[in-house]
């Protein structure tokens, strides 16, 4: 029950019949694997070996939508799945199979079902053919092709030091983007086959060298359009089957509704609400059957729905309860979909997490007014009753958000599921015209996976690429460059000095900062290779003509040819709080107050602070660290050493460039995000000791929060040393988490 | 469940949208929030089926608490509980 004047609410969720068993049902669904892709796949690449390879991915595709299972959810108004049950994840082995081996035939280390977190079913009888899925693949995978073509600092870089890690990509795919879902919903996939055709005439084979390429990209372009328009088909069949033998007669009609939706949509333009989500379903399933990536986002979706809301509205065909319904039935659609990582890729993705990111509010990019409307709060009112962790939900603040949607939000996030989070318009724009954008384009901006910025339909590259272990290339600075924990030493320090040798703290900050250098250069060649290597081997059609219609159709190139408008390789930096503090530290304890040597200090990292036969001893030190000043509570010595360094690492980023640099796109760029996922947790694995008084082994921080139990001067201490950081070169987005007990919003 | 609070007023609201506001006219970027008490995410560990569905938030994205490996679960328990 809403009382709007006192914003005062119920806990319980409101839930139709309908929601509360999709809700139960989903609920109940254990997260599985599903061989049928990976086999599908499979056969028709072994069967043709001749093709190139983006047409050759478009049928592979194409194949598999044709013969996968399908079904309907029961009870639900719309069609779609992405494998053979709820929460069942497809097996994507062209990237990587030598995982698959390991963890589900020889169940090393684990089982896939007596995993200590992150547990999938594996049926026995799948298990020969994902052997027979392994046995072709060997020696064909991008991972095979990324480990003979990477530079050895690289692979330790990334396999032994954890200095950054790109594990992720590793195992495949890009994913990371929006669809053009406005262009979309108005133009309707045929529209894509049209163009397609006709700029496939008209290629000049004469005088563009570039021309055998466009055509096999126009090829592939059709092919999968056309493949959605048949899958879409065969659910009009699977429901019209159905609904002859319903008794029921309301949800016989409902099935009849569903097999008309889907032999209109998605070839033609969506006429009604229902008909717009059903065609971005079909959409969304798509992407993610043609690879595995992660982050696959909406964009802005109350915008693009109101204009079929008002019309429903309008015409009497929909009431906002049916609109709250639909949006709740198509979340829990979304939120059947589901990867499945290796063990060790699952410490950085814990709680499998999908990252499908959908945006609402913000300003109008065309009039700079406040875009919020009827479908921002069904869109809130539908997080608020289906209580599942997908879509995560993205609100945009700004200068004129009314405070009654305000108050709405923080009752949305009162009750504790950490959904939505909030954005700022005002820095998150400013961020993305320093880094290139056109200003209509920043102020359009949704969320992308986590908390990255992007265009709807006019980005590429991965807006989440690798990370960087900010801690660990500090770490390795202490030593001269060594790694302590392998012995590794890719580069001495420029100075040549370590812990015990800087004379200044110029000298140590100096080192750190061509030690980040040096490890950024490494990062872009992992970056890098990963995507020349897809360029060359797979390819996405998929991605190129719902992604970025507009400029790929056009130019006839996929996105990694360098096919969109905007083109950013993201990166997430882990540790700010970390190295803030522990540079702080020795600047305070080392050099300013002299209270200990840089030797002293060091041995005491060396021995994980256990050592109690030096004076002081090892754990006085380790306290004396932890009582130093931290980040977190407003002190300006150690915030501003924060947003220096970060300001370091975000422009030596952006410096770098990725593969599509003067190919077409806007950017080419590496750009700095602060996102951790849970890689907080495993990058603090591979660190010893820090300074700031962590003991080895133990989580970094996350995100650019502080680190965890150091910030204690309450909230408005803690904002403000995060807004101290320069957010506006954070182009690909900051991430911050504050905690608060339940009583305290009341 | 624990963290799910009848409201019987909503000055803790106003504050914590005051909060928001005032972190984003500083410069603040993006902000994302777990309100759970400590006592709660304990209870959880001890018995996790009765808190089978209790959503947390990680990072960038939000899980079911007791579905998390013990790691991240204590990351989550130590981090500082804010009073407004």
């Amino acid at each position: 029950m809403i009382v709007k004047d006192s914003y005062q609410i119920s806990t319980e969720p409101i839930r139709t019949k309908r929601i509360t068993e999709l809700y139960k049902e989903i609920t109940n669904s254990e997260c599985g694997v599903c061989a049928e892709r990976g086999k599908l796949l499979t056969e028709y690449y072994r069967n043709h070996t001749d093709e190139v390879p983006i047409v050759k991915r478009a049928k592979a595709i194409d194949y598999v939508l044709q013969n996968m299972s399908i079904y309907l959810l029961p009870g639900s108004l719309f069609a779609g799945n992405q494998a053979s049950h709820p929460r069942w994840a497809p097996l994507f082995p062209e990237y990587d199979m030598e995982w698959i081996e390991e963890e589900m035939i020889r169940e090393m280390p684990y089982a896939l079902n007596k995993r200590p977190a992150d547990r999938y079913i594996l049926r026995e009888e799948d298990k020969p053919v994902i052997q027979e899925i392994c046995d072709w693949w060997k020696g064909k995978t991008i991972t095979s092709m990324l480990r003979t073509r990477l530079p050895r600092e690289a692979l330790a870089t990334h396999y032994d030091i954890k200095a950054a890690d790109i594990g992720a990509y590793f195992q495949g795919g890009d994913g990371h983007f929006a669809p053009d879902y406005p262009w979309l919903l108005q133009n309707g996939i045929q529209t894509i086959i049209d163009q397609c055709n006709q700029r496939r005439e008209m290629l000049d084979y004469k005088n563009d060298p570039e021309c055998i390429k466009k055509k096999d990209f126009y090829d592939a372009a059709i092919i999968s359009a056309n493949a959605i328009i048949k899958f879409a088909s065969r659910y009009a069949e699977l429901a019209e089957g159905m609904s002859e033998n319903e008794s029921d007669e309301i949800r016989k009609k409902e099935l009849q509704d569903i097999a008309s939706m889907c032999r209109y949509i998605p070839g033609k333009a969506p006429r009604n609400f229902k008909e717009a989500l059903q065609l971005l379903i079909l959409v969304h399933i798509c992407i993610q059957i043609e690879d595995n990536g992660a982050g696959v986002s909406f964009g802005r979706y109350d915008q693009f729905m109101q204009p079929f809301y008002r019309q429903g509205i309008k015409e009497g065909t929909i009431t906002r309860e049916q609109a709250v319904e639909m949006t709740e039935n198509f979340f829990i659609q979304i939120y059947c979909c589901n990867k499945v990582r290796s063990w060790t890729d699952t410490d950085f993705f814990r709680g499998v997490p999908m990252f499908q990111n959908l945006t609402i509010g913000g300003v109008d990019p065309e009039t700079m007014d406040d875009a919020t409307n009827d479908m921002s709060y069904i869109t809130l009112d539908a997080t608020y009753n289906t209580r599942v962790p997908q879509p995560s939900l993205t609100v945009r603040f700004h200068k004129k958000t009314p405070l009654e949607f305000k108050m709405r939000t923080a009752e949305v996030i009162r009750l504790g599921m950490g959904i939505p989070s909030i954005f700022n318009d005002e820095v998150y724009t400013r961020a993305m015209m320093n880094i290139g954008y056109e200003m209509k384009d920043a102020y359009n901006y949704c969320i992308i996976g986590c908390i990255e910025p992007g265009v709807p339909g006019l980005l590429g590259g991965r807006t989440g690429g690798a990370w960087l272990n900010c801690t660990k290339v500090l770490e390795m600075t202490l030593y001269n460059g060594r790694d302590p924990r392998t012995g590794i030493c890719l580069r001495k320090n420029s100075n040549n000095k370590d812990l015990s040798t800087f004379e200044n703290y110029q000298e140590l900050e100096e080192a750190f900062s061509d030690q980040m250098k040096y490890y950024i250069k490494i990062e872009s060649i992992l970056e890098n290779t990963i995507d020349q290597v897809w360029e060359e081997m797979t390819e996405e059609p998929m991605a190129a003509i719902f992604g970025c219609p507009t400029t790929t159709i056009p130019r006839g190139k996929p996105i990694k040819q360098g096919g969109a408008k905007y083109d950013l390789t993201g990166q997430q930096t882990i540790g700010t709080a970390n190295i803030a503090n522990s540079l702080y530290a020795i600047k305070k304890l080392v050099f300013e107050d002299k209270k200990i040597t840089g030797a002293q200090l060091l041995h005491a990292l060396k021995e994980n602070w256990n050592d109690e036969t030096t004076v002081p001893t090892a754990r006085q030190i380790q306290s004396m660290c932890l009582s130093v000043e931290k980040y977190g509570n407003d002190f300006d010595e150690v915030d501003f050493i924060a947003r220096d360094m970060m300001a370091m690492i975000a422009a030596e980023l952006s410096s770098c460039k990725n593969t599509r640099y003067g190919k077409g796109p806007i950017g080419g760029t590496l750009h700095c995000s602060t996102s951790t996922v849970s890689s907080n947790t495993p990058f603090g694995k591979v660190c010893g000791a820090t300074p700031d008084g962590r003991e080895a082994f133990m989580p970094v921080a996350d995100g650019q929060s502080p680190m965890r139990g150091t910030d204690m001067n309450g909230p408005t201490a803690a904002i403000a040393s995060v807004a101290k950081l320069h957010n506006e070169l954070f182009s690909c987005g900051s991430l911050y988490n504050m905690k608060f007990s339940p009583e305290e919003l009341a | 469940m624990e963290n799910v609070v009848r409201v019987n007023k909503n000055d803790g609201l106003r504050r914590f949208v005051s909060i928001i506001d005032q972190y984003f006219a500083m410069g603040g970027n993006q902000i994302q929030f777990n309100v759970v008490s400590k006592k709660t995410l304990l209870e959880a560990q001890k018995n996790p089926d009765k808190y089978a569905n209790l959503l947390v938030r990680v990072a960038g994205y939000s899980a079911y608490f007791t579905q998390l490996s013990k790691d991240v679960q204590e990351d989550i328990i130590a981090r500082t509980e804010e009073k407004l």
